[in-house]
């Protein structure tokens, strides 16, 4: 080789590495990008006379700077983050208005009972009876409006779903895409890695990781599995497969997710855990469910409570046993292919919970579990023949139950929204505790009875008024809004540590490259003054024999 | 650590990021006057506030409960203090008929101005309030309360009311009645032996065609008076027990307010000064950013 070639290989070595450290600089804005550097190896040498003779510099591949560990480190954080920021953005929103002092539950029931008062001080007076009836539609209204926002609130959740999981599709295709395209490229890189694809690849995982909980498996191909749920492989190497949603089984208002294997298509939704349909699962099964159920469960309340006391009234001209809310409903859900069916009714407010419950009947037994806590209830034996009561609730069969029947249901999820004053006629309001046909008009004990209800404890087992139990909601909503609060800041300190550390180890420093940059165009120059010297050399020679 | 173009770059926003977030809290803060502004901030404190809030429009509606029994009590007040005034005018006829010996025309004279008063006292009976309720009816409130004439004779008079006090609620656990039967004021027709049998039994007996009035017409007279002076005190003592009372709830709802505005309002000295460190803040971590991103090599390439 000699001299030249010793030199016009420095040349080129120099050279890979400007165009690495150019590239580098190029890509310090590229999300994902993990810089390159050129790894340099003395040539083989010759051997000589005196010994081996070094034969210049080769460079033997073109690495990226990556630590696997924190990159896995990156994507798991990032799952446990974004799970917790899309519960809180959730959250919030409940958050938000829940309390707010124009919009809340808690000035409508005070106003509805200052009414009451009004009623009980002029028992007679057609304006007062009229401001109760107004009052009491103003009530039922905010009960539907708060129900209102948590249903859009649901939709949201809903909506958020089809769309995460038409993005977790969309991704799931790219790293398969990624996939082919890198098996061919190690292919033809004779076992060198297409550094630029993989870091490629490493973005879709992030964005794949901030939508749902992912295990990566890398193949012998260069190419990667990815998993999620409990093993269902969304990409398996150059292919992959889609997820989709579905109506729950009961409930048209609720999604499933599903994943659409080759044979069939299998329910997820309970498998999934963290990114954003981790936290929007969350979200819908430990914040919206309950407090639609819990307020629900105050309008059973102030519903019940307020009839029973208003029947035992007279109103204005003797009539007596009057409805002044129209009596609330529960919702039954028998699932698709069920036969049988019950009706459901409230027997005793005070023992209600903020429970959804399923009844199956499996064979000689029927079972009803309390789906907050799964505790499983055998109904009695005389159950279909005596209703059932159990939690407040009073269960009868209507048409035959046959075994593998299942029924779900929700005693309180729609009866805020379904609240409203029956009465038409202020006349009809009940505020005598005596027959008015003899003339007691201005008997106005009823209507302080009525007033009584207020502050009477007669929900939750005998510990909260109408106001406390909204009360009770109001701090579950604090307290969790809050604690997710606590827990995003917190996961979001860890994300960011773990980014740093990645990134401390492939970022790209424009300062190394510019030092990089001095030290290469050195080495380039060093080459080329070689090349020069070695063609001064040379014409020295054939100088000597032109003499 | 190697710190990296893109990472210095991202620590720096990120730090002015959590400045701005910070500042925009407070400044929610101060503009609203609220140290509480989602239960979130406070999940104890919201429910205090909701409770407390309950509290005050509870008691408020107490007090406007308290005033519509104070102008019923005012109005009955005012009505027994005229029908003090007819029974007392009675009194004094009954002592002149008694005592005196009086012309024919006198007495005619005294007989006119007892069935005048009696026609006052029925009057006064049949008073209604504002509502065109009868003060005196009981429960049947739109029932008139007294039947009868100045010309109806002793026994012929009927009550039509019943014998139901009405109670308004003052406060938690405080009821006080807005008014009185007419058996307890006016003493019961039935027996025969109300205010009003009593003045029309006195005119009878002055009237020159019976008996001449006796010591018992004023003795009845005085137990038809003392009847109507007891209702009269016990409506004082009412009144005065329902000022004890709203003074309580006053002070009650001054109370409550005091105890909300801890719980919810914002401490504004803490508060500006709070936004003053936070103001700084995030105007150190605007000029560090842009002094340390202004460091590069390349400058000196």
């Amino acid at each position: 080789m000699g001299l030249l070639g010793t030199a016009v290989s420095g040349l080129l070595a120099s050279q890979r590495n400007l165009d690495t450290v150019s590239h580098n600089i190029a890509n310090v804005n590229t999300e994902g990008y993990s810089r390159q550097r050129v790894d340099l190896a003395a040539r083989e040498p010759q051997i000589t006379g005196a010994g081996y003779l070094g034969q210049g510099v080769t460079s033997s591949a073109i690495t990226r700077v990556y630590d696997e560990f924190l990159n896995n480190q990156v994507i798991t954080s990032k799952s446990a983050f974004s799970d917790l920021d899309s519960f809180h953005i959730l959250a919030s929103q409940v958050d938000n208005f829940i309390a707010d002092s124009g919009t809340s539950l808690s000035p409508a029931l005070q106003s509805f009972f200052n009414a009451v008062q009004e009623l009980a001080n002029d028992p007679t007076s057609i304006p007062a009876r009229q401001v109760l009836l107004t009052e009491g539609e103003t009530l039922a209204d905010r009960f539907k409006t708060i129900n209102g926002r948590l249903d859009s609130l649901r939709n949201q959740a809903n909506q958020n779903l089809t769309d995460i999981t038409n993005e977790i599709n969309s991704i799931s295709e790219s790293v398969a895409e990624l996939n082919s395209k890198i098996i061919l490229a190690t292919g033809l890189g004779d076992g060198q890695s297409p550094n630029d694809l993989l870091d490629q690849r490493d973005v879709l995982l992030n964005q794949l990781a901030e939508k749902v909980d992912v295990i990566t498996s890398t193949q012998q191909d260069g190419s990667l599995n990815v998993f999620i749920g409990n093993g269902q492989p969304v990409v398996l190497g150059p292919t992959a497969s889609t997820l989709g949603i579905a109506n729950s089984t009961f409930d048209p208002g609720q999604k499933d997710i599903t994943f659409n294997g080759p044979f069939n298509s299998v329910v997820i939704t309970g498998n999934l855990s963290g990114g954003e349909i981790g936290g929007t699962l969350r979200f819908l099964k430990d914040t919206l469910d309950p407090t639609q159920n819990e307020l629900g469960r105050v309008a059973v309340g102030l519903a019940q409570d307020f009839n029973a006391q208003h029947q035992a009234g007279y109103d204005l001209i003797g009539n007596t046993n009057i409805d002044f809310f129209a009596p609330p409903t529960t919702t039954v859900l028998g699932a698709a292919g069920s036969t049988g069916q019950i009706s459901v009714a409230f027997s005793n407010v005070n023992q209600l919970t903020a429970s959804d419950y399923r009844l199956d009947q499996n064979g000689g037994n029927t079972v009803l579990t309390r789906l907050t806590d799964n505790t499983q209830t055998t109904l009695s034996p005389g159950f279909p023949g005596t209703p059932a009561t159990i939690d407040g609730l009073t269960i009868t069969e209507t048409t035959a139950l046959v075994s593998g029947d299942s029924i779900l249901i929700q005693p309180t999820r729609n009866v805020a929204g379904q609240l409203a004053v029956s009465l038409t006629n202020s006349n009809g309001i009940a505020a005598s505790g005596a027959n008015t046909s003899t003339g007691a008009v201005g008997n106005n004990t009823n209507a302080l009875a009525l007033v009584a209800l207020e502050n009477n404890r007669n929900l939750l087992n005998g510990t909260a008024s109408f106001q406390d139990a909204f009360g009770q909601t109001v701090a579950t909503v604090g307290t969790v809004t809050h604690a997710a609060e606590i827990n995003r800041t917190a996961q979001e300190g860890l994300l960011n540590q773990a980014k740093e550390a990645r990134e401390s180890v492939s970022g790209v420093n424009l300062d190394e490259e510019a030092a990089n940059l001095i030290k290469f165009q050195q080495a380039y120059q060093a080459a080329a003054q070689m090349i020069a010297v070695s063609s001064t050399l040379f014409d020295t020679l054939l100088g000597a024999f032109r003499r | 650590m190697r710190i990296t173009t893109a990472l210095s770059q991202q620590l720096g926003v990120n730090s002015i990021l959590d400045q701005q977030q910070n500042l925009t809290r407070t400044q929610r803060q101060i503009s609203t006057g609220l140290r509480i502004l989602r239960p979130s901030d406070d999940p104890a404190g919201s429910v205090r506030i909701l409770d407390l809030n309950q509290s005050i429009d509870e008691t408020k509606q107490f007090q406007a409960n308290s005033a519509t029994v104070e102008s019923r009590l005012t109005l009955e007040e005012i009505t027994l203090a005229n029908a003090t005034n007819v029974l007392q005018r009675v009194r004094e006829l009954s002592v002149q008929a008694v005592n005196g010996t009086l012309t024919a025309a006198a007495r005619v004279g005294i007989e006119e101005e007892s069935r005048q008063l009696l026609g006052e006292l029925l009057g006064l009976s049949n008073t209604t309030n504002a509502n065109g309720e009868f003060l005196f009816s009981g429960f049947n409130s739109q029932t008139q309360s007294f039947a009868g004439t100045m010309s109806t004779t002793p026994g012929g008079f009927t009550y039509n009311g019943d014998t139901n006090q009405r109670n308004l609620k003052i406060g938690p656990t405080r009821l006080i009645a807005d008014g009185d039967h007419g058996v307890t004021v006016f003493g019961d027709p039935a027996t025969g032996n109300s205010a009003f049998d009593v003045i029309a039994r006195f005119a009878d007996n002055i009237s020159i065609a019976v008996n001449t009035p006796t010591q018992n017409d004023i003795t009845a007279i005085d137990q038809a008076l003392d009847r109507v002076l007891t209702a009269r005190s016990n409506v004082g003592g009412r009144l005065n027990a329902l000022d004890q009372q709203q003074e309580l709830n006053q002070d009650f709802i001054l109370d409550v307010q005091t105890t909300l505005s801890d719980v919810r309002d914002l401490d504004f000295a803490e508060a500006v000064s709070r936004l003053n460190v936070q103001t700084a803040g995030l105007q150190a971590a605007q000029q560090a950013y842009v002094r340390v991103q202004g460091l590069s090599l390349f400058n000196f390439l």
